[in-house]
């Protein structure tokens, strides 16, 4: 598989992990606010009693709050656990290390290419110089110095194999 | 089918009869969609058969009939099995919708790669083909 393919499938771990997680999240959300929402209806219901305010139905009610939130509790428990299980991080270090040996391979290409192309450029020079020191003759020039210097830049470049830019 | 047009990926199928292009992300979703919904059924129907295996065992151990029930039960099996080779199909579809994607990011990753390698090159090899 190439190093796109590659990273492709890595986009799209990436891509689905945190669509999950964004539906498991909301899944706990939709959870706490129903448990939220049925505390805040027995809170109103003892606090009703606490006024003497007794309805027929208020021990039903409370039973019945009591039961869902004893089923909800658990499923809050599991939901919230799913959402731990979903490991974006790791995904997206994967793709990013994924990146980086893009990087790194695009760089080798690019200096293979370079070296190439420098061989290119230094076989032309060589051909260059020679046929200026023939021609140079012919025309009374007797050393090449008389007919082309390298530049200094060539010159440092040749001598110490690197070239201020 | 799955066939590129002018660099987009378009699903081809038939609809009432006539044949149209749909875009790749939306075949994708409607087939997500799909499967959520067949594998709703899948479950369903699981249960359905559970039930019926429970009315053959209560019939063999009562000592009635248990033709009806029998028939039942291989009718849900029946149902189940069809499901199972449905719901099948439409993942494997989903798959090679996904695939086509990743197909298609890769390529294009490739091709953006191609481009900047051209372009960094451009700049030592322009004077010397001048």
């Amino acid at each position: 598989m190439s190093l796109s393919h590659q990273i492709a499938n890595a986009e799209q771990a990436v891509a689905k992990a945190k669509q999950e997680l964004a539906e498991r999240q909301a899944r706990v959300k939709q959870i706490t606010q129903r448990q939220a929402s049925l505390q805040a209806a027995r809170a109103t219901i003892i606090g009703e009693r606490s006024q003497g305010i007794d309805q027929a139905d208020h021990g039903a009610r409370l039973a019945l709050i009591q039961a869902d939130l004893e089923v909800l509790e658990p499923q809050r428990v599991k939901a919230l656990d799913a959402v731990n299980k979903i490991d974006v991080a790791s995904a997206e270090q994967h793709l990013d290390q994924l990146r980086k040996q893009q990087q790194l391979a695009e760089l080798e290409q690019q200096h293979s290419a370079l070296i190439a192309n420098a061989n290119i450029l230094a076989a032309k020079l060589v051909d260059t110089v020679t046929e200026l020191a023939v021609i140079g003759r012919q025309t009374g020039r007797h050393t090449l110095g008389q007919s082309w210097v390298p530049s200094q830049p060539l010159v440092k470049l040749t001598q110490h194999g690197w070239v201020p830019r | 089918m799955i066939r590129e047009i002018n660099g987009s990926i378009y699903v081809i199928k038939k609809h009432n009869g006539k044949q149209i292009s749909q875009p790749l992300a939306a075949a994708e979703t409607e087939t997500a969609a799909e499967l959520s919904e067949s594998e709703h059924n899948l479950r369903s129907l699981v249960e359905r058969v559970k039930t019926a295996e429970r009315l053959v065992a209560r019939a063999v151990v009562d000592g009635t009939d248990s033709t009806t029930a029998r028939a039942g039960l291989a009718d849900a099996q029946q149902s189940l099995a069809t499901a199972m080779a449905e719901s099948d199909a439409i993942r494997q579809r989903l798959t090679d919708y996904q695939l086509a994607r990743i197909n298609q990011r890769a390529n294009q990753l490739d091709q953006e790669q191609q481009h900047r390698m051209s372009e960094f090159m451009n700049r030592f090899t322009l004077e010397l083909s001048a």
